[in-house]
């Protein structure tokens, strides 16, 4: 379904951003889910992201390619709103108590080596999610979505060595949260 | 290589990136020492099962959601700058996103679980520029809170948004018989955050520094424009904590 306003011209700037923008929604959401570790505060990254990107559609109809240039933009934004919120001299605060349902598992038992993978993964999503935002942001990009330090480079505009140590530091990390939170039995 | 030079490497190993002179001094390292292996094995199991993370998928709808929030915010913007040029008050795109402020309690401060009801008020907040033009039937009276004389309460805020809105501007003036815990001596602070989408709640520590009757003013900027809310603080010898009746009110 495409989506854009009634007036002509518009709909013609809508239309021209929607397919422009559309094929990558699924992917941005991803890495912002990975980057926030939360589903809430990933669908506004992406939000906030379309709304900067609208009035730059025909910036973004000359890009080359245009993946590693939203994800660049989606990093950037990320960041300035992780620097926001911790410059915050006052916190808001979420009053709601929070709660998740188990997800239901469909009716028929999983196979032990089934579980023991589930748990595994969540195991690993778990520290995961414990680690620093920086840490959370490359491991996404280069370990899970497979950009390479060259690449990383010039999308975060940090040189090779630098990301090469961070990487280094980022798995360091998870590997003791891991060990310090093994599968459950 | 030794073990030092061997973990120097370990990411560009792991990666597959080493120059094929290198990568044969590092197998050859890894091969005959136990330690430098193990850290090897472990890396290389750990990126394996990052790469095999199950993939996660946006909500159904998502893609036409944000589309359509982009491109209606942006729409929204352009009317009312070529409609009204610039005005003070939260134009069409905001206005619609900052739906409502209110204060929503004030609390003894500290006291998890407390038996005091917390003192409950809704007020809405005055849209600079517009105030005048918008007074329709939505009747508003400043709220008014009573604070006992040295006591600390918790004043809260609420910023009902219907769209996340990033690099909002708050900014909190106080009155003179009021302290903000933690800042002493400042009566005005100012910041920017990012509001959720929903019920934004904002705490307010404060402390009663002398009887006297000030005003707090809290602003929220987005966009170039402005909201106010404003807010009469007392403050007494001794606590007494009145019940005001305000409407609520929808800016």
């Amino acid at each position: 379904m495409k989506i854009f306003p009634s007036k002509k011209s518009e709909g013609g700037s809508a239309a021209r951003f929607d397919a422009l923008v559309r094929p990558h929604i699924s992917y941005l959401y991803r890495l912002a889910y990975r980057f926030c570790g939360n589903p809430e505060d990933a669908e506004d990254l992406v939000q906030d992201l379309l709304i900067k990107l609208f009035p730059r559609c025909t910036e973004l109809e000359a890009v080359e390619r245009l993946r590693p240039w939203l994800v660049t933009s989606l990093y950037r934004m990320f960041v300035d709103g992780t620097r926001r919120q911790k410059r915050s001299p006052l916190e808001l605060i979420d009053d709601e108590v929070a709660f998740y349902e188990t997800a239901d598992s469909g009716g028929g038992e999983s196979p032990d080596h089934e579980l023991a993978e589930d748990q595994r993964i969540e195991q690993l999503q778990g520290a995961f999610e414990r680690l620093s935002e920086d840490h959370r942001v490359l491991l996404t990009l280069h370990d899970i979505e497979g950009y390479r330090l060259v690449e990383l480079e010039k999308m975060l505009d940090v040189p090779v060595g630098t990301l090469k140590s961070r990487i280094h530091r980022a798995r360091a990390r998870m590997r003791k949260l891991l060990a310090s939170d093994p599968p459950k039995p | 290589m030794n073990c030092t030079e061997f973990n120097n490497h370990l990411t560009d190993g792991v990666d597959q990136t080493l120059d094929a002179d290198t990568r044969a001094a590092f197998d050859a390292h890894r091969a005959s020492c136990a330690a430098c292996q193990a850290e090897y094995a472990a890396e290389l199991d750990l990126v394996r099962r990052l790469r095999a993370l199950p993939g996660v998928t946006p909500p159904e709808g998502f893609a036409d959601r944000v589309l359509a929030g982009a491109i209606k915010h942006n729409v929204a913007q352009q009317r009312h700058h070529h409609r009204r040029g610039f005005v003070l008050g939260f134009g069409s795109a905001a206005a619609a996103a900052l739906a409502m402020w209110v204060v929503v309690g004030m609390s003894p401060d500290g006291v998890p679980g407390s038996s005091h009801a917390p003192q409950q008020q809704v007020a809405g907040a005055e849209q600079a520029g517009q105030a005048e033009a918008k007074a329709d039937n939505t009747v508003t009276r400043q709220p008014v809170v009573s604070i006992a004389l040295n006591t600390q309460q918790q004043i809260r805020l609420a910023f009902a948004s219907s769209e996340p809105l990033q690099g909002a501007r708050i900014t909190i003036r106080l009155p003179e018989n009021v302290a903000l815990v933690g800042y002493p001596g400042r009566r005005q602070l100012s910041w920017e955050t990012n509001l959720k989408k929903g019920d934004n709640l904002l705490n307010l520590p404060v402390i009663a520094t002398q009887v006297a009757s000030g005003e707090l003013i809290a602003n929220i900027e987005y966009a170039g424009q402005v909201k106010t809310l404003k807010l009469n603080i007392e403050t007494a010898a001794e606590s007494s904590l009145r019940d005001r009746a305000i409407a609520p009110f929808v800016g």
